[in-house]
C-alpha cells in the first residue's frame, strides 16, 4: 500500500492556496513540489494548507523549507495546520517558531 | 510470539507499507495514538534515508514481548547534504533509539506517553 496525497489548488486575491489531504512523504513529495511550482510561476505568496494532512515527514519539511528561499524579497509563505502531524514534525525539528502557522486559511490570508 | 518481519523493495511507495507495519504493531504492544504515530514517523525517517541510499530491500523485524515493541531497520550512512539527521529524529520520538551493525534498534515502551523533543 503507498500513500496517497489529493492536492486542491485555487486562488484568493494575491494568494495561491494548496489545499492537502492524505499523506506527505518521500513517494508523494513530488507531487507536491510540482504543484508549488505551478504557484509560484502564477505569485509568490502561498498558502499550504496541510489542515487534512494524515502524515508528514521531513522530506515535507524539507519541501516547504527550499519552497520559501525560493521566494522573492515580496513573496511569502504560510502554513495552516492544527495540532497533528505537521505540528508535531516542526516541534520534533526544532522548527516551531520558524514558520507562520495559522489555525484557518482565512487568517493566513490575511496576515 | 517470535519476531515478526517484513521484507519490502527499496522504492519510495514501500515506506508507506512499513508505517502501516510498525503501526498495527505500535497499537498491539499498547500504544496510544500519539505513540503510534510517533513510531510512524521514526520508521519512516529511518526507511527513507535507505531508500535515499538506494537499497534495493529493506527489512524490518519486530518484537513484541512483555515490555513493549523493538523494532530493527538497516541503518543508511549519513549523507553529506541532509538537512535532518533521521537517527536523531528517531531518538526524539521513541525511547531507546540505538545504531550497530548496520541497524537501528528502536525501542517503544508500552506504558510510555508522548516524548517531549530534546532541544
Amino acid at each position: 500500500m503507498s500513500a496517497t496525497l489529493d492536492i486542491e489548488a485555487r486562488s484568493d486575491h494575491t494568494w495561491s492556496i494548496l489545499a492537502l489531504q492524505g499523506e506527505v512523504d518521500i513517494s508523494t513529495v513530488g507531487l507536491l513540489e510540482e504543484r508549488i511550482d505551478d504557484c509560484l510561476k502564477q505569485g509568490s505568496r502561498v498558502v499550504l494548507d496541510l489542515s487534512g494532512v494524515s502524515f508528514i515527514d521531513s522530506t515535507g519539511l524539507r519541501l516547504v523549507i527550499s519552497t520559501r528561499q525560493r521566494l522573492s524579497e515580496d513573496g511569502d509563505l504560510a502554513l495552516v495546520a492544527q495540532d497533528g502531524p505537521v505540528t508535531r514534525l516542526l516541534e520534533i525539528t526544532g522548527l516551531d517558531g520558524a514558520f507562520p502557522v495559522f489555525a484557518t486559511v482565512e487568517e493566513a490570508t490575511v496576515s | 510470539m517470535g519476531p515478526i518481519r517484513i521484507s519490502v523493495p527499496g522504492a519510495p511507495r514501500y515506506v508507506a507499507t512499513l508505517r502501516l507495519f510498525v503501526g498495527g504493531l505500535a497499537r498491539q504492544a499498547g500504544c496510544d495514538d500519539e505513540g503510534v504515530a510517533d513510531l510512524k514517523l521514526a520508521v519512516s525517517e529511518l526507511a527513507t534515508a535507505v531508500v535515499e541510499a538506494g537499497s534495493e530491500v529493506i527489512e524490518v523485524t519486530a518484537d513484541l514481548d512483555g515490555d513493549g515493541l523493538v523494532v530493527r531497520l538497516p541503518s543508511a550512512a549519513p549523507r553529506p547534504d541532509q538537512l535532518f539527521d533521521p537517527v536523531e529524529i528517531a531518538r526524539a520520538l521513541v525511547d531507546g533509539c540505538s545504531v550497530a551493525n548496520g541497524e537501528v534498534i528502536l525501542t517503544v515502551l508500552e506504558s510510555a506517553g508522548r516524548r517531549d523533543p530534546v532541544r
